[in-house]
């Protein structure tokens, strides 16, 4: 290499120096910087888990104080103000701990504890705000939980302490980077909140009005029945359902273990040139379709509105579903969404039996089927008479909405169950609105706001 | 001085040369990552597989550029169509489908979607973000899934009650831990999130998902699966 043997002169050194200076001083520089950014971006995280976590202390402090007052509490009135104080403070709290960096593991009971605080006192408000004095019951779980609040907060008291003085620092998590998002770290945080957990091992399920409670998460479907149906039962009724034109090749690909045992099935398309594999899930009870999904590419629209939902009831006729009425639609991606609820003979509307049907909008292919809702509250239904007549139910709506249309309806109300109402349909505003009043006691159950564009109904 | 002994000027220019190589280094590496994070939209090459491929080919054996059957999978046939394609189309002819070559096929990027203007729009657009960075090239009813997962933590006491406090929960998914998920969503994603938001739930109401090639979290693995859909465990 004659390159290398080559002598450099003074004035050749010099430069060969002044560039490498420049070179380390820029380098320098550079690393000057991205440290000092570093460095503010932790001391803005590190505040920013700070504030969750401090915000979260007053919080659980709050939920305790007005717990404790509400077992004192004896006028309805009260107990509702109080109960919907407590409501708001644990869905903040709840909000702040889904902001800590602690892996979901080591908090799961602590969530899950203040959302069911937040979700049980709301049902207590209400039931407050219709006079209703809590039960001896209601008390009990209150008093349970105040303790459970108390655990809480003594905990986080000592984290307090330990962040205080330094000990604990939030976003350790972060500092070690990737390798804590393979494998959960145990750092300070984490090991105080996993003391809170075990606190939280032997608290009680609770019961009430409310979609956490924990009888509603453990719900069973009330609409199977029938014998457990073989692999082959399950794939002929599969391919009845898709068309016995269509389908081709039909394996299982997984079945499901979750609240509704199923088959989960594809069926290839006779013509495999044509079309996609169509993924449908059979119930093992009864061998029922819970749900169906061609992911078909559907480059154009041919149908209109009225012909997608002849093409949705037609199918749900040969399906041997019996009485079911459209309620709203939802477009998208050249399909229309819609769903079908149950209605009975008399005309009473039956909104927990839901179905929805995916019409594709080029051929009125169905592309998808969903029965999930359907499955799990079905059943035959005793309609009880209505103890209020419509003009009784009528003057319990508020005079500023414009009634068009009455109905009988049964409506899912929360802690799983049903109720009767009236349901009437009107106008303010220029907006639509659903109003449901009560058919035994006439109070004004829910209200919904109809949401109308060219892409279909939304209820809000 | 340059007359009389150009050759003293070389190791000065080596050692520019050697600079420069570096400076070029670091720059192409930036810019490689700028690239393959904007064309993470739809980037499907040599052994891709999902419904983003089927509607590759199914639009080139319209067009008469590919054989073979639609299959899902991107073999060589696919790579010597959208060669093929590329060619006739003025593209560089390198047999992968990057967002120039994906809008010539006419095929949908994520960005064109994000219109609308409903929250409901926007909802269905962050969760078919976490979708793509978390499950792109998984089979449809996989990417339907996960997002049916996320939407059944919204409900779930032990979780954020909303899509959005589910998604950026600290930890929660990797792809919105490296930040994979602040791309534009392919257009299989958008349509998997919208799916999830009518109400299908191909994974019998899973509150947890893992890819058990991947994980390490014994944690995880105690859960009960419910479901096995493409290369994840779905689990309560």
């Amino acid at each position: 290499m004659k390159l290398f043997n080559m002598q450099l002169d003074r004035k050749q050194y010099h430069k060969v120096a002044v560039v490498l200076a420049a070179a380390l001083i820029l380098a320098g520089f550079f690393g000057y910087n991205t440290y000092t950014e570093k460095k503010q971006y932790q001391t803005f995280l590190q505040n920013s888990y700070q504030r969750s976590f401090r915000e979260l202390v007053t919080n659980v402090e709050n939920i305790k104080l007005l717990l404790e007052k509400a077992e004192v509490s004896a006028s309805p009135q009260q107990s509702s103000a109080l109960m919907s104080q407590t409501w708001m403070q644990s869905y903040s709290a709840a909000e702040n701990l889904g902001q800590l960096p602690i892996t979901h593991v080591s908090l799961s009971k602590t969530e899950k504890y203040l959302n069911q605080v937040g979700d049980y006192s709301y049902s207590l408000s209400r039931n407050g705000a219709r006079n209703k004095n809590m039960t001896e019951k209601d008390m009990d779980q209150i008093s349970k939980l105040r303790a459970y609040a108390g655990e809480l907060l003594g905990e986080l008291h000592k984290m307090e302490e330990d962040v205080a003085r330094g000990e604990i620092r939030f976003g350790e998590i972060r500092k070690k980077g990737r390798l804590a998002l393979r494998r959960a770290s145990k750092d300070a945080v984490e090991v105080s909140f996993g003391n809170i957990e075990d606190k939280f091992s032997e608290y009680p399920s609770l019961i009430y009005d409310g979609p956490f409670s924990d009888n509603v998460i453990e719900g069973k479907p009330k609409g199977l029945d029938g014998e457990d149906v073989s692999l082959e039962k399950a794939k002929e009724k599969a391919k009845k359902f898709v068309g016995e034109d269509k389908a081709g090749r039909i394996i299982e690909t997984s079945s499901g273990k979750g609240k509704i045992h199923t088959y989960g099935l594809e069926v290839s398309p006779k013509d495999k040139e044509k079309g996609n594999p169509i993924n449908i899930d059979i119930t093992k009870k009864g061998g029922y379709v819970l749900w169906m999904l061609n992911p078909r590419d559907i480059p154009e629209k041919k149908l209109t509105d009225q012909q997608a939902s002849d093409k949705a009831k037609k199918f749900l006729k040969e399906q041997g579903f019996g009485d079911l009425t459209e309620t709203y639609f939802l477009k998208n991606d050249n399909t229309t969404t819609i769903t079908f609820i149950g209605v009975t003979k008399d005309g009473v509307l039956i909104y927990p039996d839901l179905l929805k049907v995916k019409v594709a909008l080029d051929n009125g292919e169905i592309v998808g089927f969903d029965a999930y809702q359907y499955l799990m509250s079905h059943r035959k239904r005793d309609i009880p008479k209505p103890k209020l007549t419509e003009e009784e139910a009528r003057k319990k709506v508020s005079p500023r909405i414009k009634v068009e249309r009455v109905k009988l309806a049964i409506i899912p109300m929360p802690g799983n169950k049903e109720q009767l109402c009236y349901e009437f349909k009107g106008k303010y505003n220029n907006f639509d609105y659903f109003v449901y009043i009560n058919a035994e006691d006439g109070s004004e159950e829910n209200i919904l706001r109809i949401i109308k564009d060219e892409n279909g109904t939304l209820t809000q | 001085m340059f007359k009389k002994r150009p050759g003293r000027l070389i190791p000065f220019i080596v050692i520019v040369i050697i600079y420069a190589g570096f400076g070029f280094w670091v720059y192409s590496n930036y810019i490689t990552s700028q690239i393959s994070s904007e064309a993470g939209a739809i980037l499907l090459k040599w052994g891709s597989r999902g419904s983003e491929v089927r509607e590759v080919q199914t639009r080139l054996k319209n067009w008469g550029f590919y054989k073979g059957t639609v299959d899902g999978i991107y073999g060589w046939r696919t790579a010597n169509a959208v060669k093929a394609f590329q060619k006739k189309h003025g593209l560089k002819a390198d047999g992968i489908v990057g967002n120039a070559t994906a809008k010539a096929l006419g095929i949908r990027t994520g960005t064109a979607s994000a219109r609308g203007g409903t929250s409901r729009d926007n909802e269905a657009y962050t969760l078919a973000q976490c979708v793509h960075g978390e499950a792109r090239g998984e089979p449809y009813i996989g990417q339907v899934a996960v997002a049916a997962v996320i939407l059944n933590r919204v409900d779930d006491p032990r979780f954020p009650k909303t899509i959005a406090g589910v998604i950026y929960q600290p930890g929660a998914f990797t792809a919105v831990t490296d930040g994979q998920m602040f791309q534009p969503p392919g257009s299989s994603a958008l349509k998997a999130a919208k799916d999830a938001l009518n109400g299908w739930d191909p994974s019998g109401g899973a509150l947890y998902y893992y890819n058990p090639a991947k994980t390490t979290n014994k944690w995880i693995w105690s859960r009960p699966i419910i479901k096995v859909i493409g290369k994840h465990y779905f689990c309560k």
